[in-house]
């Protein structure tokens, strides 16, 4: 579904990703891990061109997005991300933010569009916050809306960027509870984290970046119970 | 919200009002005359009110004076209707021709007028005086050198200080868009002398009688001056209508009876209690009404202004920030760089100058010059505010928009330009008010705004002191409302960060 080739990127003389080449099947769950500044956030940014690769291709569903040709914007309606810092549109509504996206892109009705919208809060539970400000909304349950914002698009994949490392620890709980949640759906997956455990209990696949290279790649069980190179092996024992 | 919109709806009814009963003036038809005048059947005349008793502002808040009945008269002969434009007398000359047919302010035939302008035949002989205060023992043109002169810009009286200060370079000129202003300086003695036109020096002699005199031109070696009507060049057909108009003036006793009327008659009020000079100020032949008038123009000005001012500054901002997809800036983003930077590297009084003398110089709607050069003005801040609220919005903000498919404009649109636009409201705000004050400058382009009119009372007065603290105080009472209810209209958008 998604597939990577030779792909670099420099800020200015900084070489971030050093020739990164990977596939991703359809309905896989992709956890990244990985030390700070290893480029794992670049890679995640890179591949719906949030960041602009230097050089490389990435393909989506056959089609190279990296080609200045091909619409960008109707891909990304395909695979949406969730963010460290949420991100959700200051000036909306909680209902309106989930709306927004479907109702302009999609020309889906106003009431469907909220219908949907409110079905998906009850699933997290916050069908009472659907007419609150994000200003008003705990970290936590600021970062369920954005995951719901983003499943009422239907993407085929959704990006997730450090999800919970923003968050107080007695929040992270109820967003990985979402997530995992939506792990059983068949939605495809790619997650950035430092959450191991959970990355042990949902992954098909775990990468591991150092210094802008994938220097590991296995089942989660391989990673953590028998990691292979010395830097894994060393971050491992660092974290865990 | 509701107070505020239900001020701007009060403000919009009283322009309507007001744009209708100058529509309907505008309607009026006089009947054919054999030359082209910028308006069919009507004589436009610029005039420069301040110059009694040839010209100032009348009881009735019209320009009135010798000049002014004069010209009506030949307008009469002419068969043509008279439509009479208050400016500043520098930009009298520049305005013949294009802004009016004719201009008649007590002018000077000079050979430097000349190469701009054609002269009638003169209608008025003229000799400077000299203003000085009392018990001083100047008196010959030696005592005026190394003095400190007044005079007002443009004038004749201001060519002869010019050739004094060429004599002796030690003589300081000081130059005043009036006499009022002159005299008043004479009198607290931060000038010595101000050379000006006979008539004009006796009516302030009688004036201030006691505190300054009036001393003839003769003394000082000045010679006879002829006051005549500047026209376009060229304009010979014109030119010989006014001619025989003058001449028949002088011959059926009518220019005789003007002068009897206005220059042989005791002119000028003086009021010498403040409350007196309250009464001539505000209330003596519904003066009042002019400051109202005057208001209202400059609230009229100032919110059209903003209006294109907040629209042509949100576009110059977008194209600001445009991005290529490299992340360099682009053609548009110099383009509005380049507009902002040469606005504010500018005075706002040349841009509307420019406005009215060059770029719209077919326009005889000094009001939609004025908006005009003044929303020009404002979009370039307008713009640089935006762009700053534009920034500060957090770029998560943006990426969220364009990772859930929308487009950088889309984006803008739906979620940056809001946050920003409410992040810009108090500057925003701030540049509204401004905006308000710096229309007190529309005098140059013949309008009577606020400030315009407590010049214009001054003048009638003689006495500055109260309308030009009036017109202060009520632009502080209306800037001061503005400034609560733009607070309100604040808090209301500030919902939504309430936590």
């Amino acid at each position: 579904m998604i597939s990577v080739k030779n792909l670099e990127k420099y800020f200015g003389d900084h070489h971030v990703l050093k020739n990164i080449n990977y596939e991703i099947k359809d309905g896989e769950k992709i956890v990244i891990i990985g030390p700070s500044g290893s480029g794992k956030s670049t890679f995640l940014r890179c591949l719906n061109l949030l960041e602009v690769p230097t050089s490389g291709q990435i393909f989506f569903d056959g089609v190279e997005i990296t080609d200045p040709k091909n619409d960008v914007n109707k891909i990304r309606q395909k695979m949406n991300m969730v963010f460290q810092h949420f991100n959700l549109y200051a000036n909306h509504t909680v209902l309106s933010n989930i709306t927004l996206a479907p109702m302009k892109l999609k020309n889906i009705s106003k009431d469907q569009a909220e219908e949907e919208a409110m079905n998906l809060l009850k699933r997290v539970g916050l069908q009472d916050k659907a007419n609150a400000y994000p200003s008003q909304l705990s970290g936590g349950q600021k970062q369920r809306i954005a995951i719901v914002r983003s499943l009422a698009m239907n993407p085929e994949v959704i990006l997730f960027d450090e999800p919970t490392s923003a968050l107080d620890p007695e929040m992270v709980g109820e967003v990985l509870g979402v997530m995992e949640e939506l792990s059983e759906m068949g939605l495809t997956m790619i997650c950035v984290t430092h959450e191991m455990g959970f990355a042990n209990k949902i992954a098909d696949k775990v990468i591991f970046m150092d210094d802008g290279s994938i220097v590991e790649e296995n089942r989660p069980n391989e990673i953590f119970s028998n990691p292979k190179s010395d830097r894994l092996k060393s971050f491992l024992s660092k974290i865990l | 919200m509701k107070t505020s919109t239900r001020f701007f709806s009060w403000i919009m009814v009283c322009f309507i009002a007001v744009s209708i009963v100058c529509l309907s003036l505008a309607g009026y038809e006089a009947r054919a005359a054999e030359f082209k005048t910028i308006e069919p059947g009507v004589l436009t005349v610029g005039t420069s009110t301040g110059f009694p008793p040839f010209e100032y502002i009348g009881d009735d808040g019209n320009p009135d004076g010798f000049d002014v009945a004069f010209i009506k008269e030949v307008g009469k002969r002419l068969g043509l209707k008279v439509k009479v434009q208050d400016m500043e007398f520098n930009a009298l000359v520049a305005s013949v021709g294009n802004k009016t047919d004719v201009a008649i302010a007590g002018m000077t035939v000079t050979d430097e007028r000349k190469q701009a302008v054609d002269f009638s035949d003169p209608y008025y002989d003229a000799v400077q005086y000299v203003l000085v205060r009392k018990g001083s023992n100047m008196r010959s043109i030696n005592d005026l050198h190394g003095a400190t002169l007044a005079a007002q810009l443009g004038t004749t009286g201001n060519l002869l200080a010019d050739d004094i200060v060429k004599a002796n370079s030690q003589t300081v000129l000081k130059t005043y868009d009036r006499f009022p202003e002159a005299v008043n300086d004479l009198k607290a003695g931060r000038v010595d002398a101000i050379i000006l036109d006979k008539t004009p020096a006796q009516t302030f002699e009688r004036i201030y009688s006691g505190e300054i005199e009036a001393v003839s031109g003769d003394e000082f070696g000045f010679e006879v001056e002829k006051y005549a009507v500047a026209m376009p060049k060229g304009s010979n057909q014109l030119s010989s209508a006014i001619n025989k108009a003058i001449a028949d003036l002088k011959n059926d006793g009518t220019y005789d009876r003007i002068i009897n009327e206005y220059i042989n008659a005791d002119g000028g009020e003086r009021s010498n209690t403040i409350v007196d000079q309250f009464v001539s100020a505000f209330i003596t032949s519904n003066r009042w009404s002019m400051y109202l008038n005057g208001l209202l123009l400059t609230m009229q000005i100032a919110f059209f202004a903003a209006l294109v001012g907040i629209v042509i500054g949100t576009l110059l901002a977008l194209m600001r920030i445009t991005k290529n997809h490299k992340g360099k800036n682009t053609i548009l983003s110099l383009i509005s760089g380049i507009y902002i930077d040469i606005i504010r590297g500018t005075p706002l009084v040349l841009q509307l100058l420019i406005m009215w003398f060059i770029i719209m110089k077919n326009s005889k709607d000094g009001v939609l010059v004025a908006v005009v050069a003044f929303g020009l003005n404002s979009a370039a801040y307008v713009a640089e505010i935006i762009r700053a609220g534009i920034l500060a919005v957090d770029s998560g903000q943006m990426e969220a928009g364009r990772s859930m498919g929308f487009t950088r404009a889309q984006t803008m649109r739906y979620i940056v330009l809001p946050q920003a636009l409410k992040n810009s409201l108090p500057p925003l705000c701030n540049e509204f008010i401004s905006l308000l004050k710096e229309t007190a400058i529309v005098g140059y382009v013949a309008l009577s705004d606020l400030t315009r009119v407590a010049n214009q009372i001054s003048s009638a007065t003689y006495q500055p002191f109260v309308p030009l603290i009036g017109a202060a105080v009520i632009y502080f009472v209306v800037i001061k409302i503005l400034t609560l209810l733009l607070g309100v209209l604040e808090r209301r958008l500030r919902r939504s960060d309430i936590r």
